[in-house]
């Protein structure tokens, strides 16, 4: 059953303040400035950012271009090492590979008895 | 960009309407006003009791619709769901200025009109309607919003709750709340009003 409140809720609905012409006019002028805002080039476009290819991924994973650029040629290094083999390198193989190792003893617990001693 | 045609437009949603604008359709925007702005005005000016201040908010919410008109994500909300929410918001900040303004300095506040003064003692429409939104402004705020929503505004629960970001269960006491203190507001008028007569 509807009652006086619910009757006075249906009529209040159709009823309030209507938006007045100037409200309307107002309403459509933040609109249309908006839109303007929104639609207007960008004066300073932002550099466009290139997608990084699959090179550009590799390398990063190996820390970058720098880090991998590094590792490639100390392995070229070793390579051509490897095969040229030259003299001077082998005459140094040479003196480390027969050079004695000289015995180096360390006294890891010195003796104190000097410092004890009395005058 | 081409304009629609004013009835093509008025078949679209809310949200359509919304993307054309921010694809540069000013017919889209003029749609988009006609059918969010009257319903805006009305819940504002129950809410805040002030015409002018409810005509401030009511441009402000529009604003707010336009400028994210570009980042609006379609199918997200309904864009006549988030105006009702901002425009709760912004009444909420006028409602707490002017507590604050009256806590500051209490003399300078013009001594607000009583609801129950406004109850002329005729039975006309008019003067219903105008104790309907006296008694409205007794309600506490909560209460208030949710019955212009639900009884006034015809929103369902769950758009309410959305608005005033509370539960359903929360939307379904403040309505039943709210309504029930019309009733004992509005029942003191019952003589005034010509219901003396038995439901």
């Amino acid at each position: 059953m509807m009652t006086d409140l619910d009757d006075l809720f249906v009529k209040a609905r159709v009823s309030g303040p209507e938006p007045s012409a100037a409200l309307m006019a107002k309403v459509l002028a933040d609109a249309s400035n908006m839109q303007q805002e929104m639609l207007a080039p960008k004066t300073s476009a932002l550099p466009t950012r290139r997608l990084p290819n699959l090179l550009d991924r590799f390398m990063a994973v190996f820390g970058g271009a720098a880090t991998v650029s590094g590792g490639v040629m100390a392995g070229f290094t070793g390579l051509a090492l490897g095969y040229l083999q030259p003299e001077s390198l082998n005459s140094l193989s040479a003196i480390l590979a027969t050079e004695s190792t000289a015995e180096v003893s360390v006294d890891l617990l010195p003796n104190y008895d000097s410092l004890l001693s009395e005058e | 960009m081409m304009q629609m045609a004013h009835d093509t437009l008025a078949e679209l949603g809310d949200d359509a309407l919304l993307a054309l604008y921010a694809n540069g359709d000013g017919t889209a925007a003029r749609v988009l006003m006609g059918r969010l702005l009257p319903s805006v005005l009305r819940y504002a000016a129950r809410i805040l009791g002030d015409h002018a201040e409810a005509e401030d908010v009511a441009q402000e919410a529009m604003l707010r619709l336009w400028q994210v008109a570009r980042n609006w994500r379609q199918g997200e909300a309904q864009p006549k769901t988030w105006i009702y929410r901002v425009t709760a918001n912004l009444c909420v900040d006028r409602l707490r200025a002017r507590r604050r303004r009256a806590a500051s300095n209490i003399d300078d506040i013009p001594e607000p009109e009583d609801p129950k003064h406004t109850v002329v003692v005729q039975m006309i429409e008019k003067d219903r309607l105008r104790a309907l939104d006296g008694a409205l402004l007794q309600l506490p705020e909560r209460q208030r919003q949710a019955v212009v929503l639900r009884h006034i505004e015809g929103l369902s629960n769950p758009e309410i709750a959305t608005i005033l970001d509370i539960g359903i269960e929360a939307v379904e006491s403040l309505t039943a709340r709210g309504k029930r203190n019309l009733q004992t507001i509005l029942s003191g008028q019952k003589h005034a009003f010509g219901y003396d007569h038995e439901d």
